[in-house]
């Protein structure tokens, strides 16, 4: 690499290594104060071992939503003559804070909320259905916050096919259906599983929603280290579960990954 | 023996296709025969990909209508019309290999896995294509994946094939071979071709019959030999191969009396040059303006005596022996086998 090159390279350079070391920071505090010990405690804590599972299955489902949701919404948009136009509108969310954002849910979901309040009126309840609070609020708040995330990145790679795949695979006999399964749909899986990374990751780390929208019951791996360290002080534990997180999100990613690269790969050629 | 074409009519009544106020394609109409190969041919942007969108259902037209074998077509999805397709830029499905390419369309009709691994073989027989069964389409060269291009619609046996420029893209020598080898598929599938060029040269050699198109109206539709050598406007005269045109003021000097609003086509090949033009009819001389030798032809550029109007001549290399520029030569024609045209047309 030429001088040149090497300085272009350095911001990135300067980005990677500042993470490195902080991840290999991270990993080197915990063992040296806690050590394996603290690892196995972790892991044995059943409190700890329900928030891993909800967490990997909050995750799960929302990248799912996200993807089911986010598909048909990038594919109007693919279409749409107006496509900037309703863009705009999909990502608008991202000018509003996401604390904002979630209380917009809070709000909402309320058991003396919009939703609640307007059911009572007219009469179809008599107590308020829980909503605010359980995971399905989370859910719901973590797919409105990672939605844009999914469409753009399914939506690029929709904008990216060749339109005249769609009309080959009419001209061949196809009908739209056909066509769109067999020929639009594969060519922007890359897209789709891309979308999924990027979703499943930020999912598994999200600490506002979860804390605003799930409670204090309903934890995730991101509150439950919010907690430890700002509640509990334990910096130790916090920092444990912070390698449990981001080993959970490599293990949830990483498959993913394989499958794009190996799909990439069949797309482009050699 | 060859399969006598029995489906592949196709009739094209007033076609018309607006794009706000460009008229793309404006009132076209063509009947072609089954088992015709049908060249469309005209200058870039005057409505062919258009008028081939329209026969296979991606564009609808604002008036006319489109019949196939006794079918309206109008109405009918790409899906259901039995035309086959085959795009400028291929639109090969990347995803797939060449076998799946071609068995795309049988699949989707449904057919059993045996009948589906018979025809694909004997598609990829017919393109010769053997060996490359497995290869996804980035690894093919431009010449192969045209016959995969090929292959997968012509696996279909639709009655009519549509091709558009499908050897735009090629290299001269490729693009020869693949003329010839489209035009014997031709005849051996029976199917009515419609073939889109802008190369006259292409379309003369290849089609039984010619489409002449111009800013979206259909000058001319008949055999090479018809188009040239009766064209029935200026502009079908001057598309296809070269010519000299002149009208009754240009010729007075040659002694030559035309009805009035009439123009002579007089083509550069029916030019004779020097000591061969003593037999001609009329002749003028001038003085050598521009010499290309190809081949063993000779083509020149003379300003004859008199005349503002350079005259195209095409000559045998050995007639033009001895010939520069700047030196003085003979021409002469036979206005009796040339062309005549109505001025305007
Ligand atoms: N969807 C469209 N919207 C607006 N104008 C269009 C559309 N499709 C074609 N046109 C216009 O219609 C005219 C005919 O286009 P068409 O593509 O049929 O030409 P063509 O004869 O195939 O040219 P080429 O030889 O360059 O391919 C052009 O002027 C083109 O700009
Ligand atoms: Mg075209």
């Amino acid at each position: 690499m030429s001088g040149r090159r090497l300085l272009l390279f350095a911001p990135m350079g300067l980005l990677i290594a500042a993470f490195t070391l902080s991840v290999a920071g991270l990993l080197w505090s915990s063992l040296s104060h806690g050590g394996p010990a603290l690892y196995a405690e972790l892991l044995m804590d059943a409190g700890i071992q329900r928030v891993l599972w909800r967490t990997v299955w909050i995750a799960v489902v929302t990248t799912a939503i996200s993807a089911l949701l986010g598909y048909p919404l990038a594919l109007f948009l693919a279409r749409s003559p107006n496509r900037n136009l309703w863009l705009i509108l999909v990502i608008s969310p991202w000018l509003v804070s996401i604390v904002v954002r979630t209380f917009g849910w809070m709000v909402l979901l309320g058991n003396r909320g919009v939703i609640n309040n307007a059911l009572r009126n007219w009469g179809l309840l008599d107590a308020p259905i829980r909503m605010l609070f359980t995971p399905t609020a989370v859910l719901i708040g973590l797919v409105h916050v990672f939605l844009p995330f999914m469409v753009i990145a399914i939506l690029s790679s929709l904008l990216m096919q060749d339109r005249k795949l769609e009309e080959a695979g009419r001209i061949l006999g196809g009908t739209r259906w056909q066509t769109f399964t067999r020929v639009t749909l594969p060519l922007s899986m890359p897209g789709v599983i891309g979308g999924c990374s990027l979703v499943l990751l930020m999912a598994t780390g999200a600490i506002v929603t979860p804390l605003l929208l799930g409670g204090l019951r309903d934890r995730m791996l991101g509150t439950q280290i919010y907690s430890e360290i700002f509640q509990i002080y334990n910096f130790d534990r916090a920092t444990a579960m912070a390698v449990l997180l981001l080993v959970t999100a490599l293990v949830l990613v990483a498959p993913l990954r394989l499958l794009e690269a190996r799909i990439r790969h069949r797309l482009e050629g050699v | 023996m060859l399969p006598t074409p029995t489906s592949g009519r196709l009739l094209l009544d007033t076609v018309s296709r607006s794009f706000g106020a460009l008229k793309a394609v404006d009132g076209v109409s063509l009947d072609i025969a089954p088992g015709e190969f049908v060249a469309f041919l005209g200058p870039s942007g005057c409505g062919k990909t258009t008028l081939l969108r329209i026969i296979a259902g991606f564009e609808r037209a604002d008036a006319g209508s489109l019949i196939l074998d006794g079918r309206p077509l109008t109405g009918l999805p790409p899906n259901k019309r039995d035309v086959g397709l085959v795009f400028q830029n291929l639109a090969l499905f990347p995803h797939l290999t060449v076998t799946e390419n071609i068995s795309f369309g049988l699949e989707l009709r449904r057919e059993s896995a045996p009948e589906i691994a018979r025809k694909v073989e004997e598609a990829i027989a017919l393109v010769a294509l053997q060996g490359l069964e497995r290869r996804r389409i980035q690894q093919l060269s431009g010449g192969q994946k045209q016959r995969v291009a090929l292959a997968r619609a012509l696996v279909l046996h639709p009655s009519v094939l549509l091709l558009d420029e499908p050897l735009s893209a090629l290299d001269l020598k490729l693009r020869r071979q693949l003329q010839q080898e489209l035009k014997t598929l031709q005849r051996r599938t029976g199917a009515t071709f419609v073939f889109v060029t802008h190369d006259q040269e292409e379309a003369l050699s290849m089609a039984d019959r010619v489409a002449v198109f111009n800013q979206g109206r259909l000058e001319q539709f008949g055999t090479p030999q018809a188009l040239y050598g009766q064209p029935a406007s200026r502009f079908v005269a001057e598309f296809v191969g070269d010519a000299n045109i002149r009208d009754a003021a240009q010729l007075a000097p040659f002694g030559i009396t035309l009805p009035p609003e009439t123009l002579l086509v007089i083509r550069p090949e029916d030019c004779a040059i020097g000591a061969a033009a003593d037999a001609a009819p009329v002749r003028r001389e001038g003085t050598v303006d521009a010499i290309d030798f190809i081949g063993p032809h000779a083509r020149l550029r003379l300003i004859l005596d008199g005349l503002a109007e350079p005259w195209l001549a095409l000559c045998s290399g050995s007639a033009a022996a001895g010939l520069e520029v700047g030196a003085r030569s003979v021409l002469g024609f036979d206005p009796a086998g040339a062309a005549t045209l109505k001025a305007g047309a």
